[in-house]
């Protein structure tokens, strides 16, 4: 609705009316639209028919059109992401869903990573391509290629599977900004997009979020925005990670981005980790580490608070033993 | 919701009379031409053309493999580096946390040596920086270290089949050693935010591999306001990683433990300082636990490789392998299986004696004719144990025993005295 009025947007839009418009100070869509018709007739030298008939081209084009309900029904749906481990999966209902930004948030060392790294992998094997944005160079494609290979796959095919992710690493907010653009605009980079990966979040916006000014507040609003747009004409799903601080001294702790960040995700998953590094009485696979447990905070779409355990081994995210009642009390 | 202008990284004046050209999304900027742009935002050519060009950048995106598996920072104890998967990753940051008298200090100068192993010998051949926060007394331990690594590297040389092994063995003494390793005392919080302009201006003369921060926490405890405090750590952290995964730097941040009370009652715990925002910094983070005579390496995070733990000693040639079998201690009690393993100078981190308690030079008469006495008394056992457990590996840099000479055992008596003081 920013744009400039030009001439293709309709024929009656000649160089010398945009000329006369611009110098009465009318350059944008957003501004001729706002105008009222008797007014603009005495900015250019169009008539009345003309002005109005211009509008609704205008209107029609830039203007968003309310659709019935059935029709949205109809629109084909994308089926869920699944990472392999059902019952983590379960909590969103059968895996990540598309057009939804999801959040995964946790204390360090929990598994967020992880998780996104599973879920990459099997956007992969189904055939769709992925694209991540690494603020910690954490994300391994290494590892990827490990799950890729415990699933089965030959070396061969591992690695033309890879040359389906696409792995990008961003330093500051304005660098992601200009990804996402870049995404939405190159139809060749999100042709066939199933995944967006943005790990970490909070890595990106933690050094601006105090600067003066609220430049960062800003900014993080802006890729809120982008993210769940991305993903709704894209349909693919954003996954996104968070820290958790403490919200006050000796308080509890909620996801870091601030107070207005907690409205913007449509699904959210916290990850806790057990804390006791003693061998517990249960029988985990080899080099399994804590189990550790992800819960639904927030979703549009299934039961908040239900929480499923897992574990990070070598094959990927595994579902954990259901735990047995321990006879003696933890330190 | 595309791109909006505000979002650009240029001066507040350029984005205003970008606003009062009337433009607003960051497409529009770059659909006109460079001189239109100039026209309209009444900005020269040349700033035009440049502003045009940064607002277009965007990352580069890659395939598949994003890079070659990037090299390590050998730590010259096969355990460590088996944990880390090969040593101390480059590309990455790696915190190391630990109570006083851990041996992060100790972990940091033998790193800094390694950086300047030859490469044909499985060092990088490389420039390491050294960042003092803490005024620790370095440069005796540097010399030591470096004179126990190239009597190693003399040995690995001689018997290489590969000439250029054999050169580069050669060429490697402790006086190239040192050349490579460049130290940094700061002392403020403000010096320290200068760093990655530092690194920036140090790389373009030197082969620069390796940047070990001892320690990050020093200037911001007790010091400013959290939040403040929180956003420089962040910023810092940033840069840092920017500057690591561009230049394929390893960056070693010690950092120092503090406890932590539970809001509800429940065990006090150790965790690492700077608050919990810091956490999320590091890549890696490798928790260093005196126990007994050694010191015990905790991996809590890794990108790739499960958590595990591996022992390492420090002693007088710096970090080495623990000889043997090692079984984990259940609790605080000293294993019995260590006797004879041979003791090192165990206050590793010049705060004191590595018996955990914290002196300051002033205080330290006592605690150094203890420590004489200690070094005195156990001078046949360690030349004994040491010498019945020689392993040269010759083609393997990381060896887990050197043979001192007796010359070099009383060096270190002395060269320990000296630190103390």
């Amino acid at each position: 609705m920013h744009q400039y009025l030009k001439n293709k947007e309709c024929p009656l839009l000649s160089e010398d009316v945009l000329a006369e418009l611009k110098n009465n100070g009318i350059k944008t869509v957003l501004a001729f639209l706002s105008r009222d018709s008797e007014a603009l007739i005495h900015a250019c030298s169009l008539t009345y028919q003309e002005v109005v008939s211009v509008k609704k081209v205008l209107f029609a084009k830039y203007s968003a059109l309310p659709c019935s309900a059935t029709d949205l029904l109809d629109q084909p749906s994308v089926a869920p992401l699944a990472s392999g481990c059902d019952r983590v999966d379960g909590l969103l209902g059968g895996g990540l869903p598309a057009g939804d930004l999801v959040e995964l948030c946790g204390p360090s060392a929990v598994g967020k990573t992880q998780l996104c790294l599973a879920w990459a992998a099997a956007a992969l094997l189904a055939g769709a391509r992925v694209l991540v944005a690494d603020a910690k160079c954490e994300f391994s494609v290494d590892r990827c290629r490990r799950f890729l290979r415990r699933r089965g796959r030959s070396a061969q095919e591992c690695d033309r599977l890879l040359e389906r992710l696409q792995y990008a690493q961003v330093f500051s907010m304005q660098e992601l900004l200009a990804l996402l653009e870049a995404v939405r605009s190159r139809r060749r980079l999100h042709a066939g997009l199933r995944l967006l990966v943005v790990d970490s979040l909070a890595a990106l916006a933690a050094p601006l979020l105090a600067s003066p000014g609220f430049i960062g507040f800003g900014l993080l609003t802006d890729v809120g925005t982008t993210l769940k747009s991305v993903a709704a004409e894209c349909r693919l799903t954003a996954l996104v990670t968070n820290d958790l601080v403490q919200s006050e001294p000796g308080g509890g702790e909620r996801p870091a981005l601030g107070l207005a960040w907690l409205h913007v995700p449509h699904h959210r998953l916290l990850l806790s980790r057990e804390t006791s590094t003693a061998p517990g009485p249960l029988a985990q696979p080899p080099r399994a580490g804590p189990r550790r447990t992800a819960t639904l905070a927030k979703s549009i779409s299934a039961p908040c608070g239900t929480s499923a355990d897992f574990l990070v081994t070598d094959a990927g995210v595994e579902e954990a033993p259901i735990a047995q009642k321990r006879s003696a009390p933890e330190d | 919701m595309a791109r909006q202008i505000y979002t650009l990284q240029e001066p507040d004046s350029t984005i205003q009379k970008l606003h009062r050209a009337g433009l607003v999304q960051v497409r529009d900027v770059l659909r006109l031409t460079p001189d239109q742009l100039a026209a309209e935002a009444h900005l020269s050519p040349s700033e035009a053309a440049g502003l045009q060009q940064r607002a277009g950048r965007r990352p580069a995106l890659t395939q598949g493999r994003p890079r070659p598996p990037a090299g390590h920072v050998v730590t010259f104890s096969r355990r460590l580096d088996a944990l880390l998967g090969g040593g101390l990753p480059l590309g990455r940051i790696t915190e190391l946390v630990a109570p006083p008298g851990g041996g992060k200090t100790q972990l940091c100068l033998q790193a800094c040596v390694d950086a300047a192993l030859p490469a044909e010998l499985g060092g990088l051949s490389a420039d390491s920086l050294l960042v003092d926060t803490e005024d620790s007394p370095v440069t005796e331990r540097l010399h030591s270290l470096a004179a126990a690594a190239a009597d190693h590297v003399r040995c690995a040389g001689s018997a290489a089949a590969d000439p250029a092994a054999c050169r580069a063995a050669a060429d490697f003494s402790a006086e190239s050693a040192l050349r490579r390793v460049h130290v940094l005392r700061l002392s403020s919080a403000a010096e320290l935010l200068l760093l990655p302009a530092v690194l920036t201006e140090l790389l373009e003369r030197r082969p620069l591999r390796l940047v070990c921060v001892d320690s990050v926490a020093a200037p911001w405890r007790y010091g400013e306001p959290v939040p403040r405090r929180a956003q420089e750590l962040q910023w810092l952290a940033a840069q840092l990683r920017r500057l690591a995964a561009r230049r394929g730097l390893a960056v070693v941040l010690t950092n120092q433990a503090t406890t932590h009370l539970p809001a509800g009652g429940g065990a006090a715990c150790l965790v690492p300082a700077l608050g919990p925002g810091w956490r999320h910094c590091a890549a890696l983070r490798l928790w260093l636990e005196p126990c007994g005579d050694i010191r015990l390496a905790r991996l809590t995070k890794h990108p790739e490789r499960a958590d595990g733990t591996a022992p390492f000693q420090v002693l007088a040639v710096g970090v080495r392998d623990v000889c043997g079998d090692f079984d984990e201690p259940a609790g605080q009690s000293e294993d019995s299986e260590q006797e004879g393993e041979g003791e090192g100078p165990s206050g590793g981190d010049g705060d004191g004696p590595g018996t955990g308690q914290e002196e300051d030079g002033a205080g330290g008469a006592e605690s150094e004719a203890k420590s004489q006495g200690e070094g005195t008394g156990h001078v046949e056992e360690e030349g004994h144990a040491v010498g019945g457990h020689v392993t040269e590996r010759v083609s393997d840099v990381t060896a887990t025993d050197v043979t001192p000479r007796t010359g070099d055992v009383s060096d270190c008596t002395a060269s320990k005295r000296q630190r103390l003081i």
